[in-house]
């Protein structure tokens, strides 16, 4: 996985491309870091270069959901495709995350 | 250190060491085993050239050799060559010294299986550190090996046990039968111990209960997970309503699991006489249903994953089970797991090859082998399938 980050009104996107699997733990922990910053009030995941994911990369972001509300950011999915994309859609991602195109 | 880690050796544990010692000459032999001796090395034998020193390879079991390479008989290299034949002795610490000097011979050395070299003259202070980090090498690697070897027993235990949990194939024959129905079943851990977990229930109505769970991740901390969830059926059994069922579990196993652990879920009632599956999923995927002379069909099993949230609603969802019809249910690994060119069999292959075998005598044994010939193991991930056919003729 690689990550970029981009700075949006009251708070980031994080551009998430390549396979997303339980080898990107720590990459993945260090995006949710910055929840923790202030004046971040909204985050936006582009998930729209993402191949694959699994399921302990779901389970980070469910982590990421968990902080998101902790710390009262709002937290967009944006772009999923293909398996992403039908792996949320299984897993009812819309009943827990706001789902963008 | 914690009781259970591996011990680091100390200079006590040289008293056990054994180091072998072949040279011709006996001044020399003499010098280097006063050394060994001052470090502490408990165990000393000497031998005059290759052969002798071969010949007490079995009886002394050094290890460490201090090998001369200029012996009548047989020389150290032809005595390096041969013990490294034997299996027993490939990583045996063999301390070459020498008179040689060239590089070329130094190489020849190494070309033989010396592990390491020490020219002569002698230098005492090199000899004894360079025979203390073999020796200690050495003692690092037994203690590897007998924390490998105990690390495996338990976990070949855990395995045992994990096994114990799903239904033996005499249960499977007995409620097959007392069903109406075929039920066959294949269990991997891509590891010793997984997150996968299915179980049978007779509920008591004519009707059998089919739970199919799987944990993210794998491994020891998966299967942790697999264990509480057994627990946690006898707490609350599976009942008639199965969305209802899912809803309650989500609410006993989501304090149980820590954030971003969860599992896909699929519990499905199987009745033979009415023909007819009733069933709720959470994010399983989708079980393949194949009418007797019809398309197979991939079903919906869409839902929270158990441990996603605290709440989880739901939905009861049914599908026509005639006679003659099959249902196969199965964990992800049959469909992600990626074959030598990264490709992987997904829903649709799956599907197809679920097809092909329904007619087959033994269906699951007839996909799980064609699964393998494209998909061979070891897998990443865990295997769970379950092929349920329906015998039951209605009246």
């Amino acid at each position: 996985m690689e990550h970029t980050v981009r700075s949006i009104a009251d708070g980031k996107e994080v551009v998430l491309t390549g396979r997303l699997t339980f080898a990107d733990h720590n990459g993945f922990r260090s995006v949710i870091a910055m929840f923790q910053e202030p004046g971040n009030k909204r985050f936006v995941l582009d998930l729209s270069g993402v191949e694959f994911i699994d399921s302990a990369a779901l389970g980070m972001v469910l982590l990421a959901r968990d902080t998101a509300i902790s710390k009262g950011v709002s937290l967009v999915l944006k772009g999923a495709r293909g398996q992403v994309k039908r792996i949320m859609e299984v897993a009812k991602f819309n009943k827990l995350f706001v789902m963008e195109d | 250190m914690t009781e259970g880690s591996i011990h680091l050796p100390g200079k006590q544990d040289l008293m056990n060491s054994r180091v072998l010692i072949v040279d011709d000459q006996e001044p020399n032999r003499k010098l280097l085993a006063a050394l060994v001796q001052s470090m502490g090395v408990g165990h000393i034998e000497h031998a005059r050239d290759g052969v002798e020193g071969l010949s007490k390879m079995e009886s002394f079991q050094p290890d460490l050799v201090l090998l001369d390479i200029m012996m009548p008989n047989m020389d150290g290299f032809e005595m390096c060559r041969r013990l490294r034949q034997n299996p027993a002795w490939k990583d045996l610490p063999v301390l070459v010294n020498t008179a040689l000097s060239e590089p070329r011979e130094r190489v020849e050395c190494f070309d033989a299986g010396a592990t390491d070299m020490v020219v002569k003259p002698l230098n005492a202070p090199e000899v004894i550190a360079r025979v203390r980090i073999h020796l200690e090498n050495r003692l690092l690697l037994g203690a590897l090996r007998q924390f490998h070897e105990r690390v495996a027993q338990e976990l070949s235990m855990a395995s045992a046990m994990q096994h114990s949990l799903l239904p033996d194939q005499a249960r499977l024959k007995a409620l097959s039968e007392q069903f109406g129905l075929v039920i066959s079943s294949r269990f991997e851990t891509s590891s010793e111990l997984g997150g996968d977990f299915w179980q049978v229930r007779d509920l008591q109505d004519g009707r059998l209960g089919i739970i199919l769970v799987d944990f993210s991740g794998h491994g020891v901390a998966a299967s942790l997970n697999a264990f509480r969830l057994h627990t946690l059926l006898d707490q609350l059994p599976p009942g008639n309503d199965p969305s209802l069922w899912l809803s309650q579990l989500n609410s006993l196993l989501k304090p149980l699991l820590p954030v971003g652990q969860f599992a896909t879920v699929l519990y499905a009632i199987v009745d033979a006489k009415q023909e007819r599956i009733d069933y709720a999923a959470g994010g399983a995927p989708s079980p393949i249903l194949m009418p007797p002379n019809g398309q197979a069909q991939l079903l919906d099993a869409s839902g929270l994953f158990l441990g996603a949230t605290a709440k989880a609603d739901y939905d009861n969802l049914s599908a026509p089970f005639p006679a003659g019809a099959q249902l196969l249910l199965y964990s992800d690994a049959l469909t992600e797991t990626q074959g030598r060119d990264g490709q992987m069999l997904g829903d649709e292959g799956l599907l197809e090859l679920a097809q092909s075998s329904a007619q087959e005598p033994a269906p699951l044994n007839s996909l799980m082998s064609r699964f393998e010939a494209r998909f061979p193991p070891p897998w990443e991930d865990d295997l769970t399938a379950v092929w349920i056919g329906n015998q039951a003729h209605p009246g």
